[in-house]
């Protein structure tokens, strides 16, 4: 359950007491003594989820003795959904031979203004054919910074002709699809002759 | 206003703080110290006017 209350600050009027009081107390994110000589950091996080201009205040007591004073920090932030885009969207593989592997790239890009988390997930997937790998499934990108995913191709049955469908999403913000695909080829062996006639020795 | 408590208010960046752009879902945090030069017990409170901010001790 969440609960909110304003309070309302004005000249002339008696400020509300200290934090002394059970239901401001409630309200107090923060309060304590600080020694003679002593430090203490304090720290503000900021968290929304929607992109907005957020500008409010805090409200800083200060009391030695029975001498009391309020200051008030103002504080603002920006919030704004992360968006990222990939340079390719499909990686053929075209035929391969068992056995072997082949490497792709496909490039992936923060193009918002706030750093942010992607992940990759396999779309659709029964676990039956492991012929595709990525380098990395999650990361982080600053803001315009790019990052390259490798796709690894290693085809394990000739004649079977694979696909693969990733999602990747930054947190809080988009999700795109990129799929991956390639023809196994088996080993065409043939004897250039049936039999070896060595005639009278 | 007491001068004890105007030497612990110097240490608080009173100009305000900017958090700039940060990104929806994720957390975005900055700190500052609170020192207290003079030999006497100050008190103190903090409050949040929005939820969105909100305030530590590390």
């Amino acid at each position: 359950m969440e609960a909110s209350l304003n309070v309302n600050f004005s000249n002339g009027e008696k400020p509300p007491s200290f934090c002394n009081d059970h239901s401001l107390k409630q309200l107090c994110d923060f309060s304590g003594t600080l020694g003679p000589k002593q430090k203490k950091e304090v720290k503000i996080s900021f968290k929304t989820d929607s992109a907005k201009v957020v500008i409010s205040t805090i409200v800083i007591k200060l009391a030695e003795g029975g001498k009391e004073s309020t200051y008030i920090l103002k504080v603002s932030a920006i919030g704004k959904y992360p968006f990222i885009t990939l340079d390719s969207t499909s990686l053929d593989f075209e035929n391969l031979l068992v056995g072997k592997t082949v490497s792709k790239e496909i490039n992936v890009q923060n193009s918002s203004s706030v750093p942010t988390h992607y992940e990759i997930t396999k779309v659709s997937d029964d676990g039956k054919d492991q012929s595709f790998s990525l380098s990395t499934s999650k990361g982080v990108l600053n803001p315009g910074q790019i990052s390259t995913i490798t796709m690894k191709y290693t085809p394990s049955i000739a004649g079977t002709v694979s696909c693969a469908y990733y999602k990747i999403s930054a947190a809080g913000g988009n999700e795109l699809e990129f799929s991956g695909k390639g023809q196994a080829d088996g080993y065409d062996v043939e004897l250039s002759a049936q039999s070896v006639h060595f005639g009278e020795v | 206003m007491s001068s004890l408590i105007e030497s612990v208010a110097r240490s608080i960046p009173l100009q305000g703080i900017d958090f700039g752009y940060c990104a929806v879902g994720d957390e975005t945090a900055k700190s500052f110290t609170m020192h207290n030069p003079s030999s006497s017990t100050i008190r103190y409170s903090l409050l949040s006017g929005e939820k969105l901010f909100k305030v530590d001790t590390t």
